[in-house]
C-alpha cells in the first residue's frame, strides 16, 4: 500500500528559485500526498510564488527568525494541509499506513524520480526511518555536495567528498549513514515525532546530522537513495540571502553548533575528552588562521567555543533529553562516525594548499573549511605538454620536460656511477654529512658548538634549510647531500623549466633553456668540487627568479606584488644563505634598476625583497655585516685549492674554473646568441634587462676573481670562488636568448628574405649546440677524484667510541701538506667534522698555543709535551698515511705517549698517558698526572665530586671566550682562564654535583626574534585564508 | 621621446657602465693567495735530550766511566730558560737513581761507574736525559776500558740521541773478530726494528734480520755472527718499523783465543763524500773499509789527505763496490808515516770506515767511520786515559783552521792553540806541555773551527790500548716548522 508522504517547504527570501522548485515538484513521478510551504518572513516574492501555485491554505507564514526544524514543526503542527489541483490526484485521503515527511528548501529542484526513488528505497527497505537524496549543485550540475554525511572529532561536517568532485555513479552503492543532507530528507513521520524534529539549539547548523545521529543512537537506519537527486542552490551558504534565524556572527554560531552536537551525542565518559579535545583544536585553528591573515575566523573559532563552554546546561539538558527520548545508547554509530584522523588529514591538507598558493605567489586566497585543492590531473599549463591519445605512463614520460628530467637523471647516475657505494660523499668544499639531520638543527640551534675547542659562533643558516630537507629525507642527511649533489643537474634543469613555463610560450625554446642552465659549467664544475652552496644556489636560483619576474610584472595586483616580493625575499634569504654574496648581487642589480627604471620599478615591493633576507637571517646576518670576508666564502670550504677560473673570459662564458669543470668554449654559442638577442627590437626591454642583472653578475664574479679570502677556521688563503655569479651570467645569458627566440619564428617569416634569416639560423644553431655539447661532456666526464664516496672515519673506531663517552677525550691528527710539507694537525672530537661544523668552526688563532706544541711534538718533543696534549683534553695521536718514519719515532720517544694500536699499514696511533678529557678535576698541586676527569654529556659537565682537603681546579677544555658556568652543589663558581685560554673554575674543597653549562648569552633571545620574523614573513607571504561556512545549505 | 626609449637609453647607459667598470676590474692586479705553512721552519732551542751510550756489563775486570758536557753556547744562541739538571742513570723499567748529574753549562762531570750497577746479568744501557737548560749541546761520553779478561782494551764511545736508523761499517764476524749489536729502546712504546747486512758478496739474507722486538726500557744483544758467520768486513744497518732505539756495535779482536782489543765502531752514514780522520801518525795497520749498502754499482775514488796535501794512494785510486757490496784495502804502507784522513768520492752513497791498530801481537784496535765537519765548537773529553791524539782534517779546498783549548772540569781554560789547515790536508794535534797540577786538571778539549774541519780523537792507554771517538758539535737548536691547522684532513 502506498505511503502518504507530505512535503514540507520552508522559505525564506527564496524567490530566484521556488519556481524551479514547484516545476519540479510538479514533474514528480510520485507526487507527494500533502504538501506545505512554510514562510518565514520573506522579504520578497516567495509567498506569492508559493500560494500562485499552492494556494493559499497550502502557504503558513511564520516569524522571521524561526530555524529550519522549528519551521517545519511549524508547518506541521498548525497549518491544514492544502493539496493544489494538480496535486489532489494523488491519492489523497488513502489509507496510508506509514506517513512520511519529504523535508524540500526552497533552494532545491528535485530530480522527477526523486520522491519515487526515495519510496522505493523505502520499500526495499523497511526498517528505514529517514532516507536522504544525492544532492548535486545548482541548477542541474554534476559535481556532488553530499551522499550521506557525518562528523568529524573536530565537529567538521563531512562528506567525504572531494571538493567540486564529479558525479559519475562512484557513490551510488546503497549504504548506511549517520546522517543525510535536509534537503530532500525523507522522514518517517513517527520517528520524527519520537524524536521531537531537530534540536531547537542547533537553528541553522548541524541539524541535520544531529538528527540522523540521535536516529542511529535510537537503533534506527538512515541511508541514502542515490537515484533520488536533488540539485541544491545552497544560497545561505553562498550568501545569496540573508540568515535570520542565527545570530549574526555565523562563523560562531557554526562552530557553537559542532561543538554541541559532538558535546550532546558523544558517550558520556567522552565529554571531558572531547572538551580538551575542542578547546585544543580550536586554539590550533586559530592559530591556523591567524597565520592565514584571517583573525575574524580565528576570533569565530573562539567565540564559537565560548558559546558552548558559557552555557554547560545546554549541554546538560541537551544530553538529558537525547537520554529520555533514546534511551540506552545502542552503539549502532560505529563506523558511521568519521574517523579520528580525519581533521588531521583536512590540516595537512590545508597546510599544502597553502604552501601550494605561496609557492604560486600570484593566488590570492585559499579556502580553508572545505575538502580542498585535490583537483588531480595536469593543470592547464602542463596538460598542453601532453601528447594526446596516448597511455597515461607514456604521455607522461613523452612529455619533454619529463623526459629532460628523466634523461639528465638517468645520465646523472651513470656519470656519478663513481659516487655510489658505501660511505658519505666528501671531498673537495664538502665535509661528510653527518650521521643525521637532526646534528643539523642542533647545531643551528645551539648557543656552543662542540667543534675544535668549542666556539660560540652563530651557525649559518644554511644548516636550518639542510635540517628542513633532512625532514623530507626523515632524517637522513646523507641522503641530502647525495641527492643535491648526484641529482644536481636534474633538479636545476626541473628548477629552470618551472620558471620557463610561466614565461616563454614556446615548448622546445622552455626545454632549450632548461637543459641549457642544468648543464651550466659551472654547475658540472661546482659538483665535481663538492662545493655545495654554488650546486645549492643554482637548483634555487630560478626559484627566486620566479617571484622577483612576478613582482616586477604584476602591475594592478597589488596584493600579488606584495606576496611575490615577501618570496622573492625568502628566496632570496635562502640563497644568501648558502651564498652571501647573492645578498649583494640583489642589492647591486636593484640599485642599478632604480637608477634605470627609476619611478617604474616597484621600489617599496625590491625594498622589501632586500629588507626580508636581512631579518629572517638574524642573527646570522649580524654576524654577516659585521664580518665581511664571510661575503666572499659560501656553503662548504670556500678556500678548498681545487682550482678557480684561469680568466675573466671564463667567467663570461660560465665557466667557474677548477677540477671537473666543463671547459667554456661549450658555453660559447650561448654567449654569442645572448648578444644577438639584443637584436630582437619587440624584445629589446626584457634581454636588455637580462643584460643588465647579467653584467652585474659578471662584476661581482670578476671581483670575486680578484679577491683573496682568508678562512678564519683555518686560516688558508684562497681566491673567492666565483661559482655564483657565474651561474646567474649564465642563466641571464640563456633568459636572454630564451625571450629572444621565444615565438622568434613569426617576425622572421612576415619578413621577407634577407640577411637576417639566414644569421638567426646561424644562431639558433649555436645556442641549440651548447647543451649538446655539455651533454657530451658531461656523459664522457669521470667525477670522484675530488669529491668522492668513502667512511667519514678520521679516527679508529675504537678512538671514536671513546671520543663519545661521557670522558669525550679528543684526538690529535697529525698530518703532512701535500704542497709544502708542513705538518698539520686536526683537533678532532666526536665523529669529527661533518657539514657545516666548518661554518662555526673557532677562528685558526685560537689554536695558536696548540700548533706550538704541535710543531715541538713533530721536531724535538719533550715530555711535557704530552702532558700539554692532556690539557687540551687530548686522549688520543693519530697519523694517518703517509706516517713520516721519523716523525713517528719522535711520538715513540715522547713520554707520556704509547702507542696504542695500528689503525692501517700506514697509520700509527698513540695513547696519551695521563688522564684526558673534556673536563679534568686539578688538585691543588695542579698536577695534571693526578687530574680526575669529570663526565660530560652533550656540552654540560655534570658529575659529583668527592670532597678534597685544599681547593682544586677544574679545568675545562672549551675556549673561556665562549663563556661558561659553573656550580658545585648549586653554588656558582669563580670562573678564571688558563694561560692558553682554556675555562677554569675555583672549586672548593667540599663535595657535591659539578655542573658546568655553556653561557648561551643572547643567543636564545635572537633564536626567538628570527624565529618571530620568519612567522611574521610567512603570515604575510602566506595567502589569505577564505572560510566557507558548512553545516547549512539553505 | 617616449616612456619606452627613455627606459631603454637607461638601460644602455647602464649596461657601458657596468661593462667600464668590468674593464676597470678585468685588468686590475689580481692579489696571490699564501697558504699559512709557508710561514717556514724556524730554529728554536732544544728544550729536552735524551741520549743513549753502549752499556755495560758487570764484568768486574772492565773499569767504565761517563762524561757529560753542556757544551757553551755560540755566541748569540738562545737556550731555554729553566734551569734543571742532566741526570744519567742505567735504564731499567722502573725508577732507578741517577748515576752522574750535571749542574751547569761548561762543566765536565765524569763518573766511574761500578761494574754492579749494571745489574746481574746482559748488558744495560746507560741514559743521559736534560730537560730545560742544560739539554742544548748536552753530550756524553762512555768509556771503557779493561786490562785483561773479555773486553781487553780501550773504547770510547759517544752516546747519541735513539733515531729510526743506524749505519755502522768495520765490524766482522771472522775468526778473531767478534761484532755485536747493541740494541736499546730507552722509551715506554715497544720498538720493533729490521737489520740489513752487506758482506764481500753483497747484501746478505738470514732468518731473523726482520721484526727484531724491543721491549720498553730493554737492551738486547745480537751476535751478529748468527746472521752472518764469518764475513771479514762486515756493514749493516738498522732500521726501525716501530718506535725508535739507540744502536751500538760491539767489536772485539781476539789473537788465537786470547783477547786483543775492544771498540765501538762509530755509527755513520752513507754519503757520497767521506772525510775519515783516522790514521795516526806512526807505526800501525790502516785497513779501510767500503760498503755500499744501496741497489746500484758505486765507483768510488780514494784519496788520502797528507801532511802536505791531498793524494791517491798508488794502486787505490778507485774503487768499484757491487750494490751491497763491502770490501777493504790496506792502507798501511800507502799512508806513509804521517797522519792522514781517507776521502772517499762516490757516485752512490757509500760507507767508510778505518779500521786502525796499533803495532803489537796484542795490541788494541779502533774503528772510526766517517765523520762530518765540524759545524760548530765541539768537546772532547780526555778521560784521563793517557796520550790523546787529535786528527784535524780539512775536507774543503779552501782549507780552515781551529782552535783547541784544554779545559778544566769546571770549563776554566788552561791553554790552547791555533791550528791551521790548507785544504786537503791533516794534522795531528798532541796536547801542548802542561804542568803536573794542570795535567791533573785538565779534562777536555774544547775545538772552535773555522771554515770545514773533521776531526777526531785517538785514546791511547796502557798495554797498547787504542779507542778512536769522533768530534762532532752538538747540536743546540732543533728546526721546528710551524704547524698550522686543517679542519679535516682527508
Amino acid at each position: 500500500m502506498s505511503p502518504l508522504v507530505t512535503a514540507v517547504i520552508v522559505s525564506h527570501d527564496g524567490e530566484p528559485w521556488i519556481p524551479d522548485l514547484l516545476r519540479a515538484l510538479e514533474t514528480q513521478h510520485r507526487l507527494p500526498d500533502r504538501l506545505i510551504a512554510v514562510d518565514t518572513g520573506s522579504r520578497d516574492d516567495s509567498v506569492k510564488l508559493l500560494e500562485e501555485v499552492l494556494g493559499p491554505e497550502a502557504v503558513v507564514s511564520a516569524p522571521r527568525s524561526l530555524g529550519f526544524g522549528a519551521a517545519i514543526q511549524h508547518g506541521l503542527g498548525r497549518a491544514e494541509v492544502s493539496q493544489p489541483p494538480g496535486l489532489r490526484s494523488a491519492g489523497a485521503g488513502s489509507d496510508s499506513l506509514t506517513e512520511w515527511i519529504w523535508l524540500l528548501h526552497d533552494d532545491c529542484a528535485p530530480e522527477s524520480a526523486a520522491l519515487a526513488a526515495l519510496l522505493e528505497t523505502a520499500d526495499e527497505r523497511p526498517g528505514v526511518a529517514v532516507i536522504g537524496c544525492k544532492v548535486r549543485g545548482w541548477p542541474h550540475g554534476r559535481h556532488l555536495l553530499s551522499v550521506g554525511v557525518t562528523i568529524s572529532g573536530t565537529g567538521r561536517r563531512e562528506t567525504g567528498l572531494e571538493n567540486r568532485e564529479l558525479d559519475q555513479g562512484q557513490h551510488d552503492g546503497r549504504r548506511d549513514v549517520l546522517a543525510v543532507d535536509s534537503c530532500g530528507m525523507l522522514i518517517r513521520r513517527d520517528v520524527w515525532d519520537r524524536l521531537h524534529g531537530f534540536d531547537p539549539n542547533l537553528p541553522l547548523y548541524r541539524d541535520d546530522v544531529d538528527f540522523g545521529w540521535r536516529a542511529a543512537r535510537r537503533g534506527l537506519r538512515v541511508v541514502v537513495a542515490p537515484a533520488a537527486v536533488v540539485f541544491h542552490a545552497e544560497a545561505a551558504r553562498r550568501g545569496l540571502r540573508s540568515v535570520d534565524c542565527a545570530p549574526a556572527n555565523q562563523g560562531a554560531a557554526d562552530r557553537r553548533s559542532a561543538l554541541y552536537t559532538l558535546l550532546v551525542n558523544c558517550r558520556w565518559w567522552a565529554v571531558p575528552l572531547m572538551t580538551l579535545r575542542s578547546i585544543g583544536g580550536t586554539l590550533v585553528r586559530a592559530l591556523g588562521f591567524l597565520l592565514g591573515k584571517a583573525p575574524g575566523l580565528a576570533m569565530d573559532e573562539v567565540a564559537g567555543l565560548f558559546g558552548v563552554l558559557a552555557r554547560p546546561d545546554r549541554i546538560l539538558t541537551g544530553r538529558a533529553q537525547r537520554q529520555r527520548t533514546l534511551g540506552r545508547d545502542r552503539l549502532v554509530t560505529k563506523g558511521l562516525v568519521a574517523p579520528w584522523w580525519t581533521p588531521y588529514r583536512h590540516g595537512l591538507d590545508a597546510i599544502a594548499d597553502v604552501l601550494s598558493a605561496t609557492w604560486q605567489a600570484g593566488s590570492s586566497a585559499v579556502t580553508a573549511g572545505t575538502t580542498t585543492a585535490l583537483d588531480t590531473g595536469p593543470t592547464d599549463e602542463e596538460s598542453e605538454d601532453l601528447p594526446a591519445e596516448q597511455g597515461v605512463l607514456l604521455r607522461v614520460l613523452t612529455t619533454p620536460v619529463v623526459a629532460a628530467f628523466v634523461l639528465t637523471l638517468a645520465m646523472s647516475i651513470v656519470v656519478g656511477r663513481h659516487l655510489l657505494g658505501s660511505g658519505m660523499l666528501q671531498g673537495g668544499a664538502l665535509l661528510p654529512a653527518p650521521q643525521g639531520a637532526s646534528h643539523w638543527w642542533s647545531t643551528y640551534f645551539a648557543a656552543w658548538h662542540p667543534v675544535g675547542l668549542g666556539s660560540d659562533a652563530s651557525a649559518p643558516p644554511y644548516l636550518l634549510v639542510l635540517g628542513l630537507l633532512g625532514i623530507v629525507t626523515l632524517g637522513k642527511a646523507w641522503l641530502v647531500i647525495d641527492i643535491l649533489f648526484l641529482f644536481s643537474v636534474p633538479l636545476a634543469t626541473l628548477s629552470a623549466y618551472a620558471l620557463a613555463r610561466r614565461w616563454i610560450v614556446n615548448r622546445l625554446v622552455r626545454i632549450w633553456a632548461a637543459v641549457a642552465y642544468g648543464l651550466l659549467p659551472v654547475l658540472t664544475g661546482a659538483t665535481a668540487q663538492g662545493r655545495l652552496g654554488t650546486v645549492v644556489a643554482i637548483v634555487l636560483l630560478p626559484m627566486a627568479a620566479r617571484p622577483a619576474l612576478k613582482m616586477l610584472a604584476g602591475v594592478g595586483d597589488p596584493d600579488a606584488q606584495w606576496r611575490s616580493a615577501l618570496m622573492f625575499g625568502v628566496w632570496l634569504a635562502v640563497l644568501t644563505a648558502f651564498v652571501p654574496a647573492a645578498y649583494l648581487l640583489g642589492v647591486g642589480v636593484a640599485a642599478v634598476g632604480w637608477l634605470v627604471g627609476g619611478g617604474r620599478l616597484p621600489a617599496r615591493y625590491v625594498l622589501l625583497g632586500l629588507i626580508v633576507p636581512a631579518t629572517v637571517l638574524i642573527p646570522w646576518s649580524w654576524t654577516l655585516a659585521t664580518t665581511p670576508s664571510l661575503w666572499w666564502t659560501e656553503a662548504g670550504s670556500t678556500t678548498d685549492s681545487t682550482g678557480g677560473p684561469a680568466s675573466a673570459l671564463d667567467l663570461a662564458l660560465g665557466r667557474g674554473g677548477g677540477f671537473g669543470a666543463a671547459p667554456g668554449w661549450i658555453s660559447a654559442g650561448v654567449a654569442i646568441a645572448a648578444a644577438a638577442s639584443l637584436l630582437r627590437r619587440d624584445r629589446r626591454g626584457a634581454v636588455l634587462g637580462l643584460w643588465v642583472v647579467g653584467l652585474c653578475a659578471l662584476l661581482l664574479g670578476v671581483t670575486q676573481f680578484h679577491h683573496v679570502v682568508t678562512d678564519p677556521a683555518s686560516g688558508t688563503t684562497a681566491y673567492a670562488w666565483p661559482g655564483f655569479a657565474v651561474s646567474v651570467v649564465a642563466g641571464c645569458a640563456i633568459a636572454s636568448v630564451a625571450a629572444a627566440g621565444d615565438g622568434a619564428t613569426a617576425p622572421f617569416s612576415r619578413a621577407s628574405f634577407g640577411w637576417r634569416q639566414p644569421v638567426a639560423a646561424v644562431v639558433a644553431v649555436l645556442a641549440a649546440g651548447a647543451p649538446v655539447l655539455g651533454f657530451a661532456w658531461w656523459a664522457q666526464s669521470r667525477p670522484g677524484t675530488v669529491l668522492h664516496r668513502s667512511t667519514p672515519l678520521s679516527v679508529p673506531a675504537y678512538i671514536a667510541d671513546a671520543q663519545r663517552s661521557p670522558a669525550q677525550p679528543r684526538t690529535l691528527v697529525l698530518g703532512t701538506d701535500r704542497e709544502t710539507g708542513a705538518p698539520t694537525f686536526e683537533l678532532v672530537r666526536g665523529d669529527g667534522l661533518r657539514t657545516g661544523d666548518d661554518a662555526v668552526a673557532p677562528p685558526v688563532g685560537t689554536y695558536s698555543s696548540l700548533a706550538a706544541t704541535v710543531a715541538r711534538l713533530v721536531s724535538n718533543p719533550s715530555s711535557d709535551d704530552a702532558a700539554d696534549l692532556a690539557a687540551y683534553g687530548i686522549g688520543y695521536v693519530v697519523m694517518h698515511s703517509p706516517v713520516r718514519a721519523e716523525v713517528a719515532a719522535r711520538l715513540d720517544g715522547t713520554s707520556g705517549l704509547t702507542r696504542a694500536g695500528v689503525l692501517d699499514p700506514d697509520s700509527s696511533v698513540w695513547a696519551v698517558d695521563y688522564p684526558a678529557g673534556r673536563a679534568l678535576l686539578l688538585g691543588s698541586t695542579g698536577d695534571i698526572q693526578k687530574a680526575t676527569v669529570l663526565a660530560s654529556q652533550n656540552a654540560q659537565v655534570d658529575d659529583p665530586i668527592s670532597p678534597s682537603s685544599q681547593p682544586r681546579t677544574l679545568l675545562l677544555n672549551e675556549r673561556a671566550e665562549t663563556g661558561w658556568r659553573a656550580e658545585l652543589a648549586g653554588a656558582p663558581l669563580a670562573g678564571g682562564e688558563s694561560a692558553v685560554g682554556l675555562q677554569t673554575f675555583k672549586v672548593p674543597a667540599g663535595a657535591g654535583r659539578l655542573v658546568v653549562t655553556p653561557d648561551g648569552g643572547l643567543h636564545l633571545y635572537w633564536l626567538l626574534l628570527q624565529v618571530a620574523a620568519i612567522a611574521a614573513v610567512a603570515v604575510a607571504a602566506a595567502p589569505r585564508v577564505r572560510h566557507e561556512r558548512q553545516g547549512t545549505h539553505r | 621621446m617616449t616612456a619606452w626609449q627613455e627606459r631603454r637609453s637607461g638601460l644602455i647607459a647602464a649596461l657601458l657602465g657596468i661593462a667600464a667598470l668590468l674593464i676597470v676590474a678585468t685588468t686590475s692586479s689580481r692579489g696571490t693567495p699564501t697558504l699559512p705553512a709557508e710561514a717556514g721552519v724556524q730554529e728554536v732551542p732544544i728544550s729536552d735530550t735524551e741520549l743513549a751510550c753502549p752499556g755495560a756489563s758487570n764484568d768486574k775486570t772492565v773499569e767504565t766511566s761517563l762524561d757529560l758536557l753542556a757544551q757553551a753556547l755560540p755566541a748569540g744562541a738562545n737556550q731555554p730558560t729553566e734551569a734543571a739538571p742532566a741526570r744519567a742513570r742505567i735504564l731499567s723499567a722502573g725508577p732507578t737513581p741517577a748515576v752522574l748529574r750535571l749542574s751547569a753549562r761548561g762543566e765536565l762531570a765524569t763518573k766511574r761507574l761500578e761494574p754492579a750497577a749494571f745489574g746481574s746479568t746482559g748488558i744495560h744501557s746507560v741514559v743521559v736525559h736534560a730537560a730545560g737548560s742544560l739539554a742544548a749541546g748536552l753530550q756524553a761520553w762512555q768509556l771503557s776500558s779493561a786490562l785483561s779478561g773479555d773486553d781487553k782494551g780501550l773504547a770510547v764511545g759517544r752516546c747519541l740521541s735513539p733515531a729510526d736508523q743506524w749505519w755502522f761499517v768495520g765490524t766482522g764476524t771472522k775468526f778473531g773478530h767478534i761484532g755485536k749489536l747493541i740494541l736499546t729502546n730507552a722509551d715506554s712504546g715497544a720498538c720493533s726494528l729490521n737489520l740489513s747486512l752487506f758482506g764481500a758478496k753483497g747484501k746478505l739474507s738470514a732468518v731473523g734480520l726482520k721484526g727484531i722486538s724491543l721491549g720498553p726500557y730493554s737492551t738486547k744483544v745480537l751476535d751478529l755472527a748468527q746472521f752472518a758467520p764469518q764475513q771479514g768486513n762486515l756493514a749493516l744497518s738498522v732500521t726501525t718499523t716501530q718506535g725508535r732505539v739507540y744502536a751500538a756495535v760491539k767489536d772485539r779482536w781476539t789473537s788465537g783465543l786470547m783477547p786483543t782489543g775492544v771498540d765501538w765502531p762509530t755509527a755513520t752514514a752513507p754519503s757520497t763524500n767521506l772525510v775519515v780522520p783516522a790514521i795516526l801518525k806512526g807505526s800501525g795497520t790502516n785497513r779501510l773499509v767500503v760498503a755500499n749498502p744501496g741497489g746500484s754499482q758505486a765507483l768510488v775514488s780514494v784519496e788520502l789527505f797528507g801532511k802536505n796535501g791531498r793524494f791517491v794512494p798508488k794502486g787505490l785510486d778507485s774503487l768499484q763496490l757491487d750494490p751491497g757490496q763491502t770490501i777493504s784495502r790496506d792502507l798501511t804502507k800507502l799512508a806513509g808515516q804521517d797522519a792522514a784522513s781517507v776521502h772517499l768520492a762516490s757516485d752512490q752513497p757509500v760507507l767508510g770506515a778505518v779500521v786502525t791498530r796499533l803495532n803489537g801481537p796484542d795490541h788494541d784496535s779502533s774503528v772510526l767511520g766517517g765523520v762530518a765537519p765540524l759545524a760548530g765548537p765541539a768537546s772532547v773529553p780526555l778521560a784521563g786515559t793517557g796520550a790523546v791524539h787529535l786528527l784535524l782534517a780539512s775536507a774543503s779546498r779552501h782549507g780552515g783552521s781551529a782552535t783547541v783549548s784544554v779545559m778544566t772540569r769546571q770549563g776554566t781554560q788552561l791553554a790552547d792553540s791555533d791550528v791551521s789547515l790548507e785544504g786537503g790536508t791533516t794534522t795531528q794535534w798532541e796536547l801542548p806541555h802542561l804542568t803536573k797540577h794542570q795535567r791533573t786538571r785538565a779534562a777536555y778539549l774544547a775545538i772552535q773551527p773555522t771554515g770545514s774541519i773533521v776531526a777526531a780523537a785517538f785514546y791511547q792507554g796502557a798495554r797498547g790500548a787504542l779507542a778512536a771517538v769522533p768530534v762532532q758539535s752538538p747540536t743546540f737548536t732543533v728546526a721546528q716548522p710551524t704547524a698550522h691547522l686543517v679542519l679535516a684532513g682527508d
